[in-house]
């Protein structure tokens, strides 16, 4: 029992000056800009507020602007004054609500159009990085005032996000990236969808949330009893992130639960995906429609993949006789060849479906 | 609840307090109750196949105890292989055997309704029902006493660090443990972490952390050669890792409970020949093979070309205990294929390369036949985790004439780590012939190697865990 005792406590004390070593290491590499994807890997493990006051620090002026582009409030001001400044006569201009897969493709669409074809078209981009499908679904609805008749408007669903739709942040859904802006959690009702609202939809709610701690308490209580992906050890104890072992155990933890949970699958979760896509693409062209534009929906079939879009949604975007364009007929995601290593499409991958897209926006406009 | 979640290790904590403070019967009870919530916690309603398995294996052991008779004792002897292979029939191989014979009807130009009955895999079903199988054909030739206490019995059967992927415990390494005294050791506590630590990085930082990129590759529509080549290297890294982590922390676990279970691996892929990777590859499983059906058939006893036949047929059922599918029917008939051409080239060759008495150049030719031996069972590793005939013919021929290239995404650094760690600690455990051989280094240079194997444990563990790959089987 001694010699055990004695190498127990001979090995948390090796053990805590490794972790001393390797903590005084990261910041020197840090300092001297060394081995950046080690110090990444650390990083990952950093409590979400840290993460938070890590990119305010160091890289300002891009969270500014991500903050700005991908928190509601913000993003329909802008979209509002933008839509001011449009020449009305001017168009028809795609009015993308997605993420950056769509965007890579409606760029590319631009970029080889031809211009006799397509003269005077315009895009209008609303997307938050890895957006969810309610979050797409929720900036459309409040961006109504901002579309004009015979403008195209186009849904962005892809495969990748779609469990963050029983989520109401992607801070709390993705904890490695964990960007905060906010979407409501949709339940499907006898007569369309209930919604459930987040507390935070602005850029100073952030930045209240460092401070004030009402605010905080209620903004994690109203995570914790509605979104699935909410992980308090991502959010809590936040000093401890001075330890490099700490960090890779809050990541591990946090990694696992979410693993857990993505291996349930759709299929198995409580949550009625299935039912609340069909009603987002139902709901989302019956609106354009009645506004008098064409709608017409996205769906990405990524890696990895929550989902099989076009299995879940094409009886009824058939039986609505809602236009979508499916990336699965075109390129097969099991190919690794198409993807680059942060996991968006190739560019020639884009091009060859961009190609395709205008092929079917060039029909759609002349009907 | 699996090895890799923290909530199995609560409940072990659990266990084991309760456990070191109990008589030795009420050991035996807690473990049996443990092991049966540990099954439960998958699907309850596979207790009973357990249960059932249980019962009648007990009644027959006593029965062929109490039988003079040898007519009487053969027919208690069927009866038990009936039940258990009745069991995994049902459950593993119905629905292969029932969707081939419609194949086959159909191909000459009979037409069948097909029979399809969605039958739910039980987890472990192959481990259980050999180790009772086990038991009874040691009691019916005699080299075992049956067990006369149920409870213990039950324990044997169902004991939870080995119920779900082995080792395949023989009854008379595993009974005694179960129904002689324990006692508490301190030097058995810490062999016992060490194992489980050291399971777990296996599974954990390196399986895990590779397995996406075999994936992406086995799943890939079109893959270079040198993806394939890369990917199946890995992959035979990842079952070793997966399977051997799994059996390292049931082994720890077990110890630190005062139970030895079997060794299952020994450096596998330090083999130079397929003989030699069956005394060091999922041990329990080729000695069972070995002892319960390839000596029963005849073994070498009556000439070459029995003994061929014999090995080729033991083969290709320890190939189908993997699984009901084509592919790991072919993985057995390859590996049969491979003894018997070892087997030949042994005997036709024996006295050709004298030369190679010489130290030296045994040792580099023994250091090369290990590294064409391992591109050898790398074959077979691609005719194992590939996922038809159509497969398999387009990944071999991708080796053969493949687009250059590489396409597969690299492993997480940890996961490379843990493979350099790996091949050294393998290399020691080789060399020194003991697993256990950091126990003869000073005090300061084992902490310092715990500290390491923890941190190494921490530093991989944000890879993606998943199940044990041989649960499936």
């Amino acid at each position: 029992m001694k010699q055990t005792l004695k190498i127990l406590s001979l090995t948390i004390l090796i053990f805590i000056a490794m972790d001393v070593i390797i903590s005084f290491a990261l910041k020197n590499f840090e300092r001297h800009k060394l081995f950046p994807s080690i110090v990444q890997y650390y990083g990952f493990g950093y409590s979400v507020p840290n993460k938070l006051e890590n990119w305010k620090k160091n890289q300002a002026q891009w969270f500014e602007t991500t903050l700005e582009n991908e928190l509601r409030d913000d993003v329909l001001k802008t979209s509002q004054r933008e839509f001011l400044s449009e020449n009305p006569d001017q168009g028809p201009v795609l009015r993308v609500y997605g993420m950056s897969f769509v965007d890579q493709i409606i760029d590319a669409a631009m970029d080889i159009r031809p211009k006799s074809l397509f003269p005077n078209l315009k895009v209008d981009k609303h997307s938050a990085g890895g957006a969810p499908p309610n979050y797409s679904f929720m900036i459309f609805n409040s961006d109504r005032k901002n579309r004009r008749r015979d403008d195209v408007a186009i849904l962005g669903i892809s495969s990748s996000n779609v469990l963050a739709m029983n989520s109401m942040s992607y801070s709390a859904y993705s904890f490695e990236h964990p960007l905060p802006y906010t979407y409501p959690i949709y339940w499907p009702e006898k007569q369309g969808l209930r919604t459930i609202e987040p507390l935070i939809y602005k850029k100073s709610d952030i930045a209240s949330l460092s401070t004030d701690t009402s605010l905080r308490k209620k903004w994690y209580d109203q995570l914790r009893r509605h979104d699935e992906f909410f992980t308090p050890v991502a959010f809590f104890f936040p000093w401890m992130d001075a330890s490099p072992f700490v960090r890779l155990i809050r990541r591990w933890n946090v990694t696992a639960r979410f693993k857990k949970l993505s291996a349930k699958g759709i299929e198995k979760s409580s949550y009625p995906y299935k039912e609340v896509l069909n009603e987002f693409v139902i709901n989302f062209a019956e609106t354009a429609r009645s506004d008098g534009q064409i709608p017409i929906v996205f769906l990405i079939q990524a890696r990895p993949t929550d989902a099989d879009l076009k299995n879940l949604l094409q009886a009824k975007l058939d039986s609505h006789n809602i236009r979508y364009f499916s990336t699965v007929d075109y390129f097969n995601p099991n190919d690794p060849t198409g993807f680059i290593q942060d996991g968006h499409f190739k560019k020639h991958i884009n091009v060859m479906l961009a190609e395709n897209f205008l092929a079917m926006l060039l029909q759609d406009l002349k009907e | 609840m699996i090895f890799n979640e923290l909530n199995f290790w609560f409940f072990y904590v659990c266990v084991f307090g309760l456990y070191w403070a109990l008589p030795h019967k009420a050991q035996n009870r807690l473990l049996l109750v443990a092991s049966y919530i540990f099954y439960g916690a998958w699907d309850w309603r596979f207790l009973s196949l357990i249960a059932f398995s249980t019962i009648v294996d007990y009644f027959v052991g006593l029965q062929l105890d109490k039988e003079k008779d040898a007519g009487g004792r053969k027919k208690y002897l069927i009866l038990s292989l009936l039940v258990n292979l009745g069991l995994l029939g049902i459950f593993k191989y119905f629905g292969f055997f029932a969707e081939n014979f419609q194949a086959l009807l159909g191909a000459i130009g009979i037409e069948a309704s097909p029979l399809t009955l969605s039958i739910v895999l039980p987890v472990g079903i192959s481990f259980y029902t050999f180790q009772t199988m086990s038991y009874t054909i040691d009691v019916y030739q005699k080299r075992l006493k049956p067990t006369r206490d149920f409870l213990d019995f039950a324990l044997f059967v169902a004991f939870f660090p080995q119920l779900v992927a082995g080792p395949i415990e023989r009854a008379r390494n595993l009974l005694p443990n179960i129904t002689n005294e324990r006692d508490f050791a301190w030097p058995r506590l810490r062999r016992g972490a060490v194992l489980c630590l050291q399971g777990l990085i296996k599974k954990i930082v390196i399986a895990d952390g590779i397995s996406s990129s075999v994936e992406m590759i086995y799943a890939s529509p079109d893959p270079t050669r040198l993806d394939v080549i890369f990917a199946t290297w890995l992959f035979a890294i990842q079952i070793y890792c997966d399977f051997s982590g799994y059996t390292d922390i049931a082994r720890g676990v077990s110890k630190m409970l005062g139970i030895e279970l079997m060794t299952n691996f020994k450096q596998p892929y330090f083999a130079n020949g397929p003989r030699e990777f069956w005394r060091r590859w999922h041990i329990s499983l080729s000695t069972w093979l070995r002892d319960y059906l390839y000596i029963p058939l005849g073994g070498n006893r009556n000439g070459i070309v029995k003994t061929y036949r014999n090995l080729l047929f033991t083969m290709i059922l320890g190939g189908l205990w993997h699984g009901a599918a084509w592919n790991f029917i072919a993985w057995g008939l390859f590996h049969g294929s491979l003894l018997i051409a070892g087997q030949e080239s042994n005997r036709r060759f024996k006295n050709t390369f004298k030369f190679a008495n010489q130290l030296f150049i045994r040792k580099l030719t023994q250091l090369f036949g290990i590294i064409v031996f391992f591109q050898i069972t790398c074959y077979g590793w691609l005719l194992f985790r590939a996922n038809s005939y159509k497969h398999i013919a387009d990944l071999t021929e991708r080796i053969i004439d493949g687009p250059a290239g590489v396409t597969m995404t690299a492993p997480p650094l940890a996961s490379l780590i843990g493979i350099g760690y790996l091949f050294i600690w393998d290399i020691f455990s080789h060399f020194q012939k003991s697993d256990i051989f950091y126990e003869k280094w000073p005090m300061i240079i084992r902490a310092a190697l715990y500290a390491l194997m923890f941190y190494l444990l921490a530093f991989g563990a944000t890879t993606s865990p998943s199940t044990f790959i041989y649960f499936q089987f």
